[in-house]
């Protein structure tokens, strides 16, 4: 198999990952340092609602960040596109999802912009080492499993699947429920987080 | 201001009622048994140093925290509550405002926080404006206003939804006297209009402005009054000597 398709079909995911996590960690730090979440949460708006309006704010760009790489990945850089192009979306757009709920999370535990990017070798290193980019065969087979609570390890499955061997959605849903849940999961922290900024 | 004649729930003249309410962090105790009243249609003072729990006590009035022990009622409802907010202006003590985006935006999003749309929100935020003299500056990027612009842009924010209660974490600082002054005028104007407004400050010759006045130092009230009866019965001149006798030390 060609080796730059195939870390070619992972990076599409890695990339979407890694530049929503920090853009979307940076975004909300800001809001909590400049003071205007606390003027957010002086409004009647519900909690939910700041963390709701932030996916949707943001999703709409990651939809647009993920077209464009997944566009360039295989028009520009020619990499393998065996299946469905919205495939791809979808699961660059779920994983941008993830990426975006669990930045926001993180930024709530760091006090400025530094401590954010201190997060990088913390959050996405390890998830670089267990998305199938090196091979862990030699690895004991405990920290194999590690991989399975690190959200890229089931974009970066589906990815490789829909572009590598074209698979469609049935080979690939279980990934794309794995990331919707972790979503999920880091969103609910993140309304729980707030609680530290206003009580109700 | 509209809705701001609706006495009904002024049964007791009461607008803040803070009863015996004690706050800590870890061990530190930020408010001790801290007991006051704000009514209706007042400027009320918190006046103290930084680092008296001014800015504790006014985040446990707008709900954002919860008081330790005792309790905080504000327009009769017992705090936190969220439908309350919606009646609240608040000004924290940083500009929280979108450098990136213009005064007018920024007007924009906070008002529509409160509900306000279309032909209303317009109305509202020409009217603030007015109010904090930024008509002619709305278009531009608030990253490009000085301190004393933000200042007032902040006030704005707080003011477009007509609040019953004004709640404002030291309005003036780092402005300049003119402009403190100007502030202080467009707080009077909203006293005439029937908005009960709750300020806090560490400058002493502002609180003389004020109707009445509470003295915090390290958490507790040291006393409460109005501005000449505080004076007098300390037999002072000046408030920063009465400050000082009521236990305030270095003032």
């Amino acid at each position: 198999m060609d080796t730059f398709d195939y870390f070619g079909s992972v990076l599409v995911g890695f990339f979407s990952f890694f530049f929503v996590f920090l853009i979307a960690g940076v975004s909300f730090l800001r809001e909590r340092t400049t003071g205007t979440l606390q003027k957010l949460l002086s409004t009647p708006l519900r909690r939910w609602e700041v963390v709701a309006g932030y996916l949707l704010g943001f999703g709409l760009f990651t939809l647009l960040q993920a077209t464009l790489i997944a566009w360039y990945a295989t028009s520009v850089l020619g990499i393998a596109l065996e299946g469905s192009i919205f495939l791809v979306l979808l699961m660059n757009l779920l994983l941008a999802v993830t990426a975006l709920t669990l930045g926001t999370l993180m930024s709530a535990y760091a006090q400025n912009e530094f401590q954010m990017f201190q997060f990088i070798p913390l959050v996405v290193v390890p998830q670089i080492f267990f998305c199938g980019l090196i091979d862990l065969q030699s690895m004991p087979e405990w920290l194999q499993t590690l991989g399975r609570f690190l959200p890229l390890y089931y974009g970066a499955d589906a990815l490789r699947g829909i572009m590598l061997r074209g698979d469609g959605w049935d080979r690939i849903w279980v990934d794309a429920l794995a990331l919707l849940g972790f979503s999920l999961l880091f969103a609910t922290l993140n309304v729980k987080a707030l609680r530290k900024h206003r009580r109700i | 201001m509209s809705g701001v004649n609706d006495m009904s729930l002024s049964e007791s003249g009461k607008c803040i009622e803070v009863k015996q309410v004690t706050k800590a962090f870890g061990k530190k105790v930020v408010l001790n048994d801290v007991s006051l009243d704000v009514k209706r249609g007042e400027i009320f003072g918190l006046l103290g140093p930084s680092g008296s729990g001014k800015t504790t006590l006014v985040r446990l009035i707008t709900g954002l925290d919860e008081p330790g022990s005792g309790s905080i009622s504000v327009l009769g409802e017992q705090m936190p509550k969220l439908g309350i907010l919606s009646r609240i202006g608040y000004m924290a003590q940083s500009d929280a405002l979108y450098g990136e985006l213009s005064a007018m935006e920024n007007l924009q999003f906070f008002s529509s926080l409160y509900g306000l749309r279309g032909h209303l929100l317009k109305e509202r935020i020409g009217e603030a404006a007015e109010l904090v003299k930024l008509t002619d500056d709305l278009k531009k990027p608030v990253h490009e206003f000085s301190g004393g612009m933000k200042r007032r842009l902040s006030l704005a924010t707080a003011l477009t939804h007509h609040p019953e209660v004004l709640i404002l974490d030291e309005p003036t600082v780092g402005i300049d006297p003119v402009l403190r002054k100007s502030v202080w005028k467009e707080l009077d104007v909203l006293r005439e209009k029937g908005v009960t407004i709750l300020v806090t400050t560490h400058v002493m010759d502002e609180a003389e402005k004020c109707d009445r006045l509470a003295m915090i130092r390290d958490g507790k009230v040291i006393a409460l009054g109005t501005p000449a009866q505080l004076k007098m019965d300390s037999g002072s001149e000046t408030m920063e000597d009465a400050f000082v006798a009521y236990g305030g030390g270095q003032a």
